[in-house]
């Protein structure tokens, strides 16, 4: 490779981790507004290639204004050491925020009552992925924890081909995953594919150590350079303050999911799920002389923190509604759900959910419904879709469903 | 053989023509003390009837196990007696006490063994004995797994229909577990890799650290699965656990040169014995291993090869169904609540005899309540798990020829489910007719039963919900 094309490529690599650093759903999670735009220039139906298109796009632009304007600046050493270390910290940052999702439960929640009550076969492979690792605590905290152990290691210099190839084999796994469980046109894969390639190249970069380690026992080895010896005095400044900035940031972007790990161990009294004993629409009792209206009777409900208002009926169908809440916000969803619930009364408004990624379900009515919860029975009372529906659920205890019951659910 | 003198591994570069002429030897990690003596020998106690079983030497094997498990019987009664389990799936709570029992004997059995041996002349050999050990049980079971994965379709039984009607929520961990692993060819395939390329390692003495770490690896993951969804510290938990001994006593020598080359990231250097057999043993002992490498991947794969042929050998009757008109005793029951034993799906499995089936023919009533039916075949093979498992393929293809025809008659019984489940369903080994039902295939859709099950006379009309319609199964690529 030419030293020019080596300059831009190395450059391009440079720009291409930043954005990664912006935009990964780990890290700053400021993917949205590239999908949005990568929406608009037709990319709507996957978002995620789009975005990745754009991300790579973008670096190739980058690189060439960057060498545009910089044709005297640093040269290919000292920029190569800058993208290991620029990679280094990136695939860290994933790894930690990743992982401190994983072990406060919050990245793959505990799964609720509307997954409960449907069977398996509905829902999206991939979905079912998430949903599956949710519903055992140690499962996801010791993934959470070995992705800590590889951000941590991946900070020192040191430690950087343990903290690669813990990272590698982490992530590697949750690729073959995604690309298994989930259509390849979508590119959910994608936000993995850029972390493991990251801990490939940081591994690469000491495989011949690695190699003779392991194949070549009777022959010693000799450790790295475990410090950087930059030549320009900017950079060795630079190198001081680097750190420190990184761990503050890193900071900052944990505290949402400290808050949310906390918020997730509230739950309303009103979450479960509800047998329907009693079912009546219009003041008349759904019986089998309208055969329609029979097959179409609530059968189960279930009920999640404010969001999930699913109903399965007669004819083995799951409705999904929304539930609109007034002031419910995305870092304290749980406490506020809980809060806004917390009377035996109440009013639940609910409209039909977006359920493109929900799988075979279908939207539910929309309404205002009035609930009664006395002990464990709850009355709905309310117009939804224009007719008047009176519902007496009973509770059905969480422990009688086997998902509560995993060995080692915490 | 002999063993040689210790020597730092700087020592060993050739600089002079004699080293040249030196009869090639074996490099094991040199291990100085009575501790690792102990462990060498406690590997060797510990492996040596697994080792025979993987070398095909049942005999040897079982009398091994008995000679060691006299005195399991006095172990769980005055040392560790065991604990019925507290969680649904834990059955074999005996397993952490064999494990633990096994682990007890092997470490008396060596200090015996050193007390009788005090001179410890041969350690580097009894060391490279216990490896031999180690590397060859790991090995095999890693091809055991790996087996699994790549041709035995390990959990698709929980894909199979029967399981796709309940609510999720009543799933159990363990079939949630088996739902995730045996969906995606692919992941099985990633799977199998990462346990198989392990075994391939362990058959070369160069990568046997590297081959303990990914084994390691590999069976924290097998644990923490089957800890997290199957069982807590059962069977099930200590199937991996059972293994990791062996995979610590590879990786221990080198734990130091490990800390230091990835932690410390300071200079490594391997202190070797010698050993330094004659020609005819060296020769010996590679034809062996020509014979005896194939003949364990052969042995621990091919029981996978027939149950995948097994429970890839589906009846024409096999899916999901909806009920779209039932008649009990000649009254037709519509899809209304008034209804509740009304049969809303069935469910027919492939009828080849699959692992944890529910019952060949399970359906849900509008209720939510369950019920399920074996179909009974007269002329069965004994189905031995055995190292092949070749009748199960047969008693598959057997089974599900029966059904080939366009309409026939399935003689129900109670089925595995209903008979663990209810003590008034009959008991194992009798036949308790139920009924029967003659079913009609119309097309490849439609299909309908008509008979007197359970003294009542049935009439249900099945239309097939294709699964692969179904989100969970949309973008599945199941080449085989």
């Amino acid at each position: 490779m030419s030293q020019s094309v080596r300059n831009f490529a190395i450059r391009a690599g440079m720009i291409f981790g930043a954005l990664v650093f912006l935009t990964h759903p780990f890290i700053l999670r400021l993917g949205g507004v590239v999908q949005s735009l990568a929406g608009r220039v037709g990319f709507d139906p996957y978002p995620m290639q789009g975005e990745m298109l754009l991300i790579v796009l973008l670096s190739l632009l980058g690189a060439a204004i960057w060498r545009a304007v910089d044709k005297n600046g640093w040269d290919n050493e000292t920029l190569w050491k800058l993208l290991l270390v620029e990679t280094r910290f990136v695939l860290a940052a994933a790894m930690l925020l990743s992982g401190l999702e994983k072990v406060l439960h919050v990245q793959m929640p505990w799964p609720t009552a509307p997954d409960w009550i449907r069977p398996l076969r509905e829902m999206p492979s991939l979905y079912y992925v998430k949903i599956w690792t949710g519903a055992s605590g140690l499962h996801e905290t010791m993934l959470g924890l070995t992705e800590l152990a590889a951000g941590v290691c991946l900070l020192f210099l040191r430690t950087t081909t343990l903290g690669a190839l813990i990272a590698l084999i982490s992530v590697g796994n949750n690729v073959m995953i995604v690309l298994g469980f989930d259509d390849p046109r979508v590119g959910s894969y994608w936000p993995f594919v850029q972390l493991a390639a990251m801990a490939l190249l940081l591994a690469l970069m000491d495989l011949k150590r690695v190699w003779e380690f392991f194949a070549f026992e009777d022959k010693p080895t000799t450790p790295t350079d475990a410090r950087h010896h930059w030549a320009s005095p900017t950079l060795q400044r630079l190198e001081r303050t680097a750190k420190t900035a990184f761990v503050i940031v890193v900071l900052l972007a944990s505290v949402p999911i400290v808050v949310r790990g906390l918020d997730a161990r509230a739950r309303s009294p009103l979450a479960g799920a509800y047998a329907v004993e009693d079912f009546s629409v219009n003041g008349q009792a759904v019986t089998t002389a309208a055969p329609d209206a029979a097959r179409s009777r609530w059968r189960l409900v279930g009920i999640d923190d404010c969001r999930r208002f699913a109903i399965r009926t007669i004819d083995d169908r799951q409705l999904e509604s929304t539930i609109v809440g007034p002031s419910v916000g995305r870092l304290r969803q749980h406490s506020e759900c809980a809060s806004m619930t917390s009377a035996e009364t109440g009013t639940l408004t609910i409209a039909p959910a977006d359920v493109r990624t929900l799988g075979l379900v279908r939207p539910g009515p929309q309404g205002e419904l009035r609930y009664a919860r006395r002990g464990a029975t709850v009355q709905l009372e309310g117009k939804i879709d224009d007719a008047t529906v009176v519902v007496r659920l009973r509770r059905i205890p969480d422990k009688d469903f086997n998902v509560n019951k995993y060995p080692n659910s915490f | 053989m002999t063993a040689g003198v210790v020597y730092a591994i700087e020592e060993t570069r050739p600089v002079t023509g004699s080293v040249a002429k030196e009869r090639p030897a074996l490099h094991v990690p040199a291990l100085r003390g009575w501790g690792w003596g102990l462990m060498s020998r406690m590997a060797i106690l510990f492996g040596l009837p697994s080792f025979a079983n993987i070398l095909e030497l049942h005999r040897v094997g079982i009398n091994l196990s008995r000679y060691r498990d006299f005195a399991f019987p006095l172990f769980q009664r005055y040392i560790m007696p065991a604990k019925t389990g507290t969680f649904p799936g834990d059955l074999d709570v005996t397993a952490r006490y064999t494990m633990l029992y096994e682990l007890s004997f092997a470490l008396l059995g060596a200090v015996v063994w050193l007390l009788l041996d005090r001179r410890r002349k041969h350690e580097a050999v009894i060391h490279e004995a216990g490896r031999l050990v180690a590397r060859y049980v790991l090995a095999g079971m890693l091809f055991y797994y790996g087996g699994e994965k790549f041709v035995g379709d390990q959990g698709g039984w929980s894909l199979e229909p029967e399981h796709q009607m309940d609510l999720w929520g009543n799933n159990t961990g363990f079939e949630a577990m088996m739902a995730w692993l045996s969906y995606s060819t692919l992941y099985a395939w990633f799977a199998g890799w990462a346990e198989a390329g392990a075994g391939v390692l362990m058959f070369f003495r160069r990568f046997t650290t590297l081959a303990a770490l990914l084994t390691l690896a590999d069976m924290g993951m097998v644990w923490l699965i089957n800890q997290s969804y199957w069982d807590s510290w059962g069977g099930a938990a200590f199937s991996p656990i059972h293994f990791m001994p062996y995979a610590v006593f590879l990786l221990l020598p080198q734990a130091t040169r490990l800390a230091d080359f990835f932690v410390r990231n300071t200079p490594t250097v391997t202190v070797f014995d010698r050993i330094t057999p004659p020609q005819w043993f060296r020769v010996g002992s590679v034809a062996l291993k020509c014979v005896v490498v194939p003949l364990i991947i052969y042995k621990e794969v091919i029981g996978s090869v027939y149950h995948g042929q097994a429970v890839h050998t589906y009846s024409p009757l096999h899916g999901v169904y909806e009920v779209v008109e039932f008649q009990r005793n000649g009254v037709v029951e519509p899809i209304a609540s008034d209804f509740p034993r009304r049969w809303l799906q069935v469910a027919i499995t492939g009828l080849n005899g699959t692992d944890n089936s529910r019952g060949d023919i399970y359906g849900r009533t509008i209720h939510d309540k369950n019920f399920s039916y074996d179909v009974y075949w007269p002329d069965l093979k004994l189905e031995m798990e055995g190292p092949t498992l070749i009748e199960r393929a047969r008693n598959a293809r057997l089974r599900v020829s029966r059904t080939k025809a366009p309409e026939g008659d399935l003689r129900l019984q109670s089925s595995m489910m209903t008979r663990i489940k209810s003590s008034k369903k009959g008991t194992f080994g009798k036949v308790d007719t139920l009924g029967l039902l003659h079913y009609t295939r119309a097309g490849f859709d439609n299909v309908i039963l008509e008979g007197t099950v359970e003294d009542e006379k049935l009439k249900v009309r099945l239309r097939r919900i294709p699964l692969e319609s179904q989100p969970y199964f949309r973008i599945r690529w199941k080449p085989i």
